[in-house]
């Protein structure tokens, strides 16, 4: 008998207990959202201020000309595979000097100043240089903040902060309006802007792949010069150039009679540009997630299997392209859901 | 608690089953009688809180769990084996392997899951994805769940038209260390698609300059 009163007793104690915790999360959930914009926001200003998809891009794309950091960095998917690299940057003026040297895989390591991108392969003794327009695939969001495609397939939704490789970041998750696309959640450096965290989101909202920096040194002592001397630096190593060719889907015979919603044609090259059975890349974009389409002259002998691949967030598929002129092999290479891939192979034609 | 207790109860069996010295026939008699007997579980349970008790005044607290007792019944005689096995049986099929796992937060996992599912996919990964006739099945199956209330899309504004028809295909197929599964050619197209399809707001060249492979 005495046992059940006590319980009552107690079960009477632990629900008061319940309670006092709640109240208490709430009152601190409350304290914590006062807190977090009361600091940044001008005095006066209560409640957060959301920014627009366009106005967090520019923020991202800001955060990338930090003045210099040091960092690790790591990416892995969901199927567990993961890579990682020590990364060096430096910001002078309109000049992005960065040094990406893979801790995974095969040993190499990656300059980059604006445009111009050398891969340093030491096994090898070989360094690839490749110049094409990087930025050219996304414009300038400093200077567009308005009128992108983007603003119009994505909502950014503020989730508050968070805290990576030791520093205080602003949480956005841009969410698509349909399902051509993948969602992103984006921790981002609350002073800087720098990224330093992202996950791709499917449309069940599991995380694809995720890349982040494990340790990161903002303002660190990062010399531009030596970076610049890097790359002028190739003694001993074969140079190789990838030759690419501007071009155009409809110069090639190709065109694309259906487009997936949002999407826009970007560059085009060919490779190697005077080769008869070469490889022609083509671009598309929605601000954030990029497509490429590759067209080339089938080849039995090695291109037999048509098929899907996914490797984190990127998806593949192959598809064989027939028509009077002949047969073609295409590949579609994203980080977009199948069906997108699907959308574009499907839309894809030769001109007749 | 009602401590009334019927005498031609045999208490002592109820004792000598707890203490574990009531073998075979013994320990048979003594089950079937708590089966039959309320009484008898009731002594059971006081005889458990006596001792609990005398252990420790903290475990006088699980005096009245026959309501937790009950609850379990209950759910174990709806949990029918049949009911219990049924969602099991698809994931013995290739097409399993294709969708998401539910350990989604766990890269841990994934790693572990990732390996093991490698050899099968290796298998099945281009045969079977090379005719998306299967795969369609998937897809009307993968819609369904999307259907359900999902945090990440409870934004989405109105369904694109063509979206419906078009199957949203989950294809998964691991891409562990082991390289050498992979076409090479397909390789240098990701590399290529990699180098100029760096998102300046998604880490841009820094995520993809570190992709494994992405050098080769």
């Amino acid at each position: 008998m005495k046992a059940i009163g006590w319980g009552r007793v107690r079960g009477g104690l632990r629900r008061a207990a319940l309670l006092w915790c709640v109240g208490g999360m709430v009152s601190l959930a409350g304290a914590q959202s006062i807190g977090q914009f009361g600091g940044g926001a001008p005095a006066g200003v209560v409640g957060p201020s959301q920014r627009s998809v366009a106005e967090w891009l520019a923020r991202l794309q800001q955060g990338a000309r930090v003045p210099s950091y040091i960092g690790t960095f790591v990416v892995s998917s969901a199927s567990g595979a993961m890579s990682s690299s020590r990364i060096w940057h430096v910001c002078e003026g309109d000049v992005q000097l960065e040094r990406v040297d893979a801790l995974t895989g095969v040993p190499r390591s990656t300059l980059r100043r604006n445009d111009t991108v050398m891969t340093f392969l030491p096994d090898a003794r070989v360094v690839t240089l490749d110049q094409r327009q990087l930025g050219a695939v996304f414009p300038n969001l400093l200077n567009l903040a308005q009128g992108l495609p983007v603003a119009d397939y994505y909502d950014a939704r503020e989730l508050g902060r968070g805290r990576v490789a030791g520093c205080d970041a602003e949480i956005v998750q841009l969410l698509p309006r349909d399902e051509w696309r993948y969602g992103y959640r984006i921790w981002s450096e609350r002073r800087t802007g720098l990224v330093l965290k992202t996950q791709t989101l499917n449309a069940h909202g599991r995380v694809l792949e995720q890349a982040a920096f494990s340790e990161v040194q903002l303002d660190a002592p990062v010399q531009a010069e030596q970076l610049r001397q890097m790359m002028a630096n190739t003694q001993g190593y074969r140079i190789v150039k990838a030759e690419h060719a501007r071009t155009t889907p409809q110069a090639e015979g190709w065109q694309l009679t259906t487009m997936v919603p949002g999407f826009e044609a970007r560059n085009c090259y060919r490779r190697p540009p005077s080769a008869s059975a070469s490889l022609v890349q083509c671009l598309f974009s929605d601000g954030l997630a990029t497509v490429s389409l590759f067209m080339q002259p089938l080849d039995p002998a090695r291109h037999q299997q048509e098929g899907a691949v996914a490797m984190g967030a990127t998806q593949t598929l192959t598809r064989r392209v027939v028509d009077r002129s002949g047969q073609w092999w295409v590949t579609a290479v994203g980080e977009v859901p199948p069906a997108t891939l699907q959308a574009f192979v499907r839309g894809l034609e030769r001109i007749p | 608690m009602n401590a009334r207790i019927d005498q031609t109860l045999d208490l002592e069996a109820i004792s000598a089953l707890m203490d574990g010295q009531l073998r075979d026939d013994d320990a048979a008699r003594a089950l079937g009688m708590m089966t039959a007997s309320g009484q008898a579980r009731e002594s059971w349970q006081l005889y458990h809180l006596v001792g609990d008790v005398l252990r420790s005044a903290d475990l006088a607290a699980c005096g009245q769990d026959r309501a937790f007792a009950a609850r379990l019944a209950a759910t174990l005689a709806a949990q029918r084996p049949a009911e219990v096995a049924a969602p099991r049986a698809p994931a013995l099929s290739p097409h399993a392997l294709t969708r998401p796992a539910a350990n989604d937060g766990l890269f841990g996992w994934r790693m572990v899951a990732g390996l093991a599912s490698f050899a099968a996919v290796a298998v099945i990964g281009w045969g079977m994805l090379g005719d998306l006739g299967p795969q369609r099945q998937g897809g009307a199956q993968l819609a369904q769940g999307a259907a359900a209330p999902r945090t990440a899309l409870q934004t989405v504004a109105g369904p694109s038209p063509a979206l419906s028809t078009a199957e949203p295909d989950e294809i998964r197929v691991a891409d562990g260390p082991a390289v050498m599964l992979r076409d090479p050619r397909l390789d240098e197209l990701l590399q290529a698609h990699r180098q100029v399809s760096a998102t300046p707001a998604l880490g841009g060249f820094v995520l993809n300059a570190t992709y494994e492979g992405a050098g080769r």
